[in-house]
């Protein structure tokens, strides 16, 4: 069961600026479009499709499926300021680690926005049971891997020349890893 | 090391008494990674240990507070309210600069 019902959540950032965090819905499609165009290149070095086609974004928010990846945004009015995503595998030998993403809208950044993304997909990791949380991030943007790792975040591997951005150009791919609560428990060597 | 065996009972004693309030406002809170967190800080704290001294005790100290810390960033959140921010209590601080702050 998907614990959904500590939405919407309001939180405050350092600034006293009040937003909500939610699930992503259908309707988030030209909010989310906004937001994605905003952010700089590298953080769009991820995705596995063009989101600077409006149909790809538009398809994504009429197949959201809460199993597989939970997208929780941080909403201010009408606008998406930031959104952090869980990818999970149903079945299979994965399917006690989450994969997270967190995006950050440029000018709401240094302002704890990220650190309570963080904050949430923890709580979600640990209700869904998870084992582990898994983050790949690219190594120039110290910013997320230092709020990570002050999360609780385990760098545990910087794969040199390992991905490549839009433009073909390489980068270091930092790894870090957060074991849940429930891990210990079921350890058995 | 500047901090004296009085300086780090001290702290410890003050760790212990910031632990244990943290604990009773966890107790009404669905919090896991925050339980987690705060088991940390009390092994932490209980490496440190009460009467020891040297370099070791104070980064168990040290890291004791950090979970704290952690632990009370994720009661705030669940509270709507603000982040802790260590630089808000910079003028408390005898070091030349707050070594951290909120980076994202």
């Amino acid at each position: 069961m998907i614990p959904l019902d500590r939405y919407p959540k309001e939180i405050t950032l350092r600034d006293d600026a009040r937003m909500i965090l939610r699930p992503m819905i259908p309707e988030d499609a030209d909010g989310l479009w906004s937001f994605l165009r905003q952010l700089p290149e590298i953080d769009k070095s991820h995705f596995h499709e063009d989101v600077d086609q409006r149909e790809v974004v538009e398809r994504w928010a009429k197949s959201i499926d809460y199993d597989a990846a939970l997208p929780i945004l941080a909403i201010q009015g009408d606008r998406v300021l930031g959104s952090v995503t869980l990818y999970r595998n149903k079945t299979g030998w994965k399917q006690r680690v989450g994969i997270v993403r967190i995006l950050i809208a440029p000018d709401h950044r240094h302002l704890g926005l990220g650190t309570a993304m963080i904050r949430e997909i923890r709580h979600l990791g640990e209700k869904f049971a998870l084992n582990y949380l898994l983050a790949e991030v690219i190594e120039e943007q110290q910013a997320a891997v230092r709020a990570l790792e002050r999360m609780g975040f385990e760098k545990t591997g910087v794969y040199r020349n390992f991905v490549n951005d839009r433009k073909g150009h390489l980068h270091n791919l930092v790894v870090l890893l957060h074991p849940m609560s429930g891990l210990e428990k079921e350890m058995f060597y | 090391m500047d901090a004296t065996s009085i300086d780090l009972r001290r702290a410890y004693h003050q760790l212990e008494r910031l632990l244990n309030g943290i604990a009773v406002a966890l107790e009404t809170e669905d919090i896991p990674a925050a339980r987690l967190d705060l088991g940390k800080a009390v092994e932490a704290l209980h490496t440190a240990g009460p009467g020891e001294e040297g370099p070791e005790a104070l980064r168990y100290l040290d890291h004791a507070l950090s979970y704290a810390h952690r632990v009370i960033g994720d009661l705030l959140h669940e509270k709507g309210l603000p982040p802790h921010s260590p630089a808000d209590f910079a003028e408390w601080y005898d070091a030349g600069e707050v070594p951290f702050r909120e980076d994202w």
